[in-house]
Parts: structure tokens; sequence; C-alpha cells
């Protein structure tokens, strides 16, 4: 078991004026290896919710087990927990600082205390997983494109090879081909490592492609959860979230309300071809 | 960070709120000087009536005053000490190797803290009840006589509004890049002076880019919406002094009359409460 969380809650500013409940009640398990997407309304909880993974937020009540590290016990080893679980934040970009883009990458490493061979093996061959030519490590992170900062931003974290790897929003913000690589890098890092990812986004269709299972979440309670097939078959909950639909599900949906008998669990366009196909030939 | 209330507005609706924040200002400086002016205890105390009045009235609970002022605290305790052991005039209450405890340094010990205090309320109260944005509208307006010696009013008004709409967005940036980094394995909160010192570069470094970033895109903004200065701008709320305004005045100038009263008619009769200050 990679996650297993049970009856988390979680207030912000608690016993203050600007007392907001975060999250109630959220009980939940992730296995070793799944690649699970959040979803939720703006506000649900979801980035809150990913921040309890690696520590960074601790909740109020509740158990929390990740990677084998309680979290529950106040005096958790957080560090050893932040080595195993990476979180890459809403424009990673944003975060870099260092001269060279080989410096800012080696920057988790080197807080992990690993040896200088060690980092420069690591640094070159994240290098190389995201995408990122060699030439430009010893280049300013400042000068790359927007779409090479995102990698190296995220290479800065994939070089702590975190079992456990939660994005938010990693491809927000960038453009159809920026987003391709970005999903396949995470792709990539998932088999490699078999690594648990969590990712949060608002591209539906992405996640009916890529995630293996989504959690929806509505005003900090988890809504939905189960495989995207099972998930984005609830259309009018989903609606009713304020959350979209993958466009082929929107289709299915529509077709479904001039009569037709589409199954509702059809989401991406090669599962509606294989359909179509199929009925044609009958 | 929780505890500054100093600075802080405090979002309600209330006869205080809805005041002038000309009237506001002006009546936040009045407290100060007279807060500098009353010299008995009578006159501090006319002063914190008058401050538990405009609290109670601008529904203000009295526990964030009270968490405000220990923002002050060391100020506080050091000018206290200060005055009890370094005003020497007046007969000895104790004395102890080089220190001696006067009445006179003693009572003027107290009238510093006091007065200390009451500053603070009142600066506290001015900030709690105004919105930023009121308040810098407020000091363009004040500060405008003075545009015909050519202070630039409008624009350091403006320079303030942003800035004051600027700290939130920035502290949020800053508890955003400190977890970016944590998570990367940064530690903030430990270690020695020098290593602590070092692990703020992390921190500022990318601070400062998006600072910059945003101040330019502000910029730009600003320019698309063909900004110019402060030359023949309107405003969208005109401010205007009512019925409320001129209350508030009239109380306040009651209470004034009260320390000034105070001042002249009962300090020269209690000589040691003035403490000769």
């Amino acid at each position: 078991m990679s996650i297993d969380i049970k009856n988390l809650c979680y207030t912000y500013g608690e016993n203050t004026l600007f007392e907001v409940a975060a999250l109630k009640d959220i009980t939940l398990s992730i296995n070793d290896g799944e690649y699970v997407a959040l979803i939720g309304h703006t506000g649900s909880g979801k980035t809150t919710l990913a921040q309890h993974f690696n520590g960074l937020l601790r909740a109020n009540s509740g158990q929390i087990m990740v990677e084998g590290i309680d979290l529950s016990i106040k005096k958790a080893d957080l560090m050893a927990l932040r080595q195993r679980v990476g979180l890459v934040f809403q424009y990673p970009e944003y975060q870099l600082f260092e001269e060279t883009v080989f410096k800012d990458i080696a920057f988790g490493p080197k807080n992990l205390g690993l040896s200088k061979e060690e980092i420069t093996e690591r640094v070159y061959s994240t290098m190389e997983l995201v995408g990122l030519d060699k030439s430009e490590a010893e280049r300013s992170p400042f000068e790359l494109s927007g779409g090479q900062k995102r990698r190296a931003a995220i290479a800065g974290v994939l070089s702590m090879r975190p079992k456990v790897l939660v994005l938010d929003e990693p491809i927000a913000g960038l453009d159809p081909q920026g987003k391709e690589e970005i999903l396949a890098l995470i792709k990539s890092y998932h088999i490699q490592y078999n690594a648990t990812i969590i990712i949060i986004s608002h591209n539906m269709d992405d996640i009916a492609r890529v995630a293996d299972r989504v959690i929806a979440l509505n005003q900090g309670t988890i809504a939905l959860d189960g495989t995207p097939r099972e998930v984005f078959s609830h259309y009018e909950e989903l609606i009713s979230m304020g959350l979209g639909l993958p466009t082929i599900s929107k289709v299915v949906y529509e077709l479904n309300k001039k009569g037709k008998n589409v199954p509702a669990d059809i989401i991406t366009s090669e599962q509606l071809f294989d359909y179509i196909l199929r009925t044609a030939k009958r | 960070m929780k505890d500054i209330t100093l600075g802080q507005y405090y979002p309600i609706e209330s006869p205080i709120h809805r005041l002038d924040p000309r009237v506001k200002i002006l009546a936040a400086f009045l407290m100060i000087v007279l807060a500098f002016i009353a010299g008995t205890f009578i006159g501090y105390a006319i002063i914190a009536v008058l401050l538990a009045l405009i609290t109670i009235t601008a529904h203000i609970p009295f526990v964030s005053l009270v968490r405000g002022m220990k923002s002050v605290l060391f100020l506080l305790l050091f000018t206290f000490i200060l005055n009890t052991f370094f005003f020497t005039e007046g007969q000895p209450l104790f004395k102890w190797w080089i220190f001696s405890i006067t009445g006179q340094g003693l009572l003027r010990a107290i009238f510093m803290a006091l007065r200390l205090v009451l500053l603070v309320t009142a600066a506290t109260m001015l900030t709690l009840t105004t919105s930023p944005i009121a308040l810098t509208d407020g000091i363009e307006k004040l500060l405008k006589p003075l545009q015909k010696i050519g202070f630039p009013a409008h624009e350091i008004a403006m320079m303030m509004t942003i800035a004051l709409r600027f700290i939130p967005t920035l502290m949020e940036e800053t508890d955003r890049i400190m977890k970016a980094q944590a998570a990367r394995g940064a530690v903030f909160d430990r270690g020695s002076l020098w290593r602590r010192a070092k692990a703020i570069i992390p921190l500022l470094i990318p601070l400062f880019v998006s600072a910059f970033r945003r101040a330019d895109e502000l910029a730009q903004a600003m320019e698309a919406r063909c900004y110019h200065g402060g030359e023949g701008r309107t405003r969208l709320k005109v401010l205007k002094l009512g019925l409320n305004d001129a209350m508030a005045v009239l109380v306040l100038l009651l209470f004034t009359a009260f320390i000034i009263a105070d001042k002249i008619y009962l300090v020269p009769l209690l000589p040691f409460l003035s403490g000769g200050i």
C-alpha cells in the first residue's frame, strides 16, 4: 500500500476568523504503482490533499500512512518522507533559482546528502528522462523556453527518485505539444521506476487517456472514486460539481439524450471508434 | 505572522468602518497627539475610554487588540525598564548597586508605557477599521493641498495602494515557494545562523523573479488601459463627509476638550501626578 488515509480532516486557520474546513473525513487508499487522477472544482481541496501526501500540511485529525511512514505521529521523519514522495507544484518553473540547470536539478539530491558522483549521475539521467539536452546543463534556467523551464523544474523533483510522484496541474498553461511532452515524461517515469503517480488536472480528456483511477473531490469530501470509465459515466453528478467531461463523454451523453443507446462508459475516441465498428458490423 | 494585528484590516460592517477615511486618519493622529499632551492618569483614562468606545462601536473583539499588543511588547518592556532605572530625580524608593528607583521615575515609566499602548491602539484601530484602498484614498485627499508645491500626492497614494494590494499575493507566493523547496528537501528552520541564511536563497530568488514579473505585467496592464497618472482622473467612490462624520468629529472634539481641561486645571493642582514631564 502506497498511501493509506483514514478519516482525515483539515481546517485552514483553525480557531481564527478565517476558518475554512478544507478536507472533511477523507478515507482513501492508493496502491503501489497506481496512476491516479484527482479532479475537483476550485476550492474542492485537491491541492490541500496533495500537500498532505508529503507532510507539508499536517492533518488536524485522522490517520495517514504514506510509504510506510505514519504521519499521525507529530515527530514523523519528514526528510525520509520527502525523499519518497515528490511534489510538483503548479507552475513549478517559478521555483527555479540556481545559476545553472544542473545545479537546480541537483538541489534535491544534494539536500538528501548524496555523493557527488551519484548526484551527477542522477542529474544527467533525469535530464534525459525529461527530454532536456545535455548541452542545457550549464545554461541559466531563466534562459530556457517556457516548456523547457517546466521540464527542468519537474526534473528537480524527479532527481530525488520519489516512489510517489504528486503533480499539481503539471500541464496548465502549456501548448498542446508541451502538454504531450510532460504527459509522456510522467508516463515514462511511472513505468521506469514503477512509481505511484497522483496527478491533479482539469483536463478530462487527458485524464481519460492516462489514468488508471479517478478520484473526484467535492467540497472537501470524496464524491466519486473508480476507473475513468466508471467515474466519467456519472455525467450529471460531475456537472453538478462544476466539473467538465471528456469530449467523447459529452458526445455519448448527447447521443443518449437523443434516444441512442450508447454505453455511458465510453470516454475516449478509441473506445467510441471500437464501439461504432462493432455496432456497424451487426 | 498570524499575531500581527497592526496594519491588518478587519473586514466587517460597523459605523466606524463606514466613516470617511479622512476623518479616521485625522482622528488617529489627534489621539496620538493627545496621548502625548495628557499628563495625568485621568487624561489617559479619558483617551482609553474613547478608544474603548470606538472599539465597541466598530465591533472589534478586544482580544484581537490585545494580540496586536504582543508585537510591541518588547518595545514596551524596554522603555518601561529604561525609564524606571535611568530616571533618577527625586527621592529613591529603592536602591541596589548603581540602580535606584524613584517615585517620579516609576511614574514616568508608567506614563511612557501608557502612551505607547494608546498610540499603538489608535494606529491599530485605524487600520482595523479602514480598508487599505480607503486608507490610501484618504491619504491622497489629505495630501492634495501639497500638490501645489509639487508633491506627487497621487503617485505616492497609487504606489501605496499597489504595495498594499500585493502584500497578500506575495505572502501566498512565499508560502508556495517555501513549500515547493521544502518538498525538494530544503530546511528553513534548523541549523546554524549561516545555514539558515543560506537556506533563504532558494526562497528569495524565485520571489524576486516573480515580483519583477508581476510588476512588469501590472505596468503593461495599466498602460493598456491608458493610465497616465493622476491628472484629470475621476474616482469610482467619491469621498463625501456625512452626518456620521460630523458626529464623530463632535465626539472627538468633546474628548479633546476634556483632556485639555484636565491638562490645564488638574496638572497644576497635582504636581506629583504630572511626574514633572
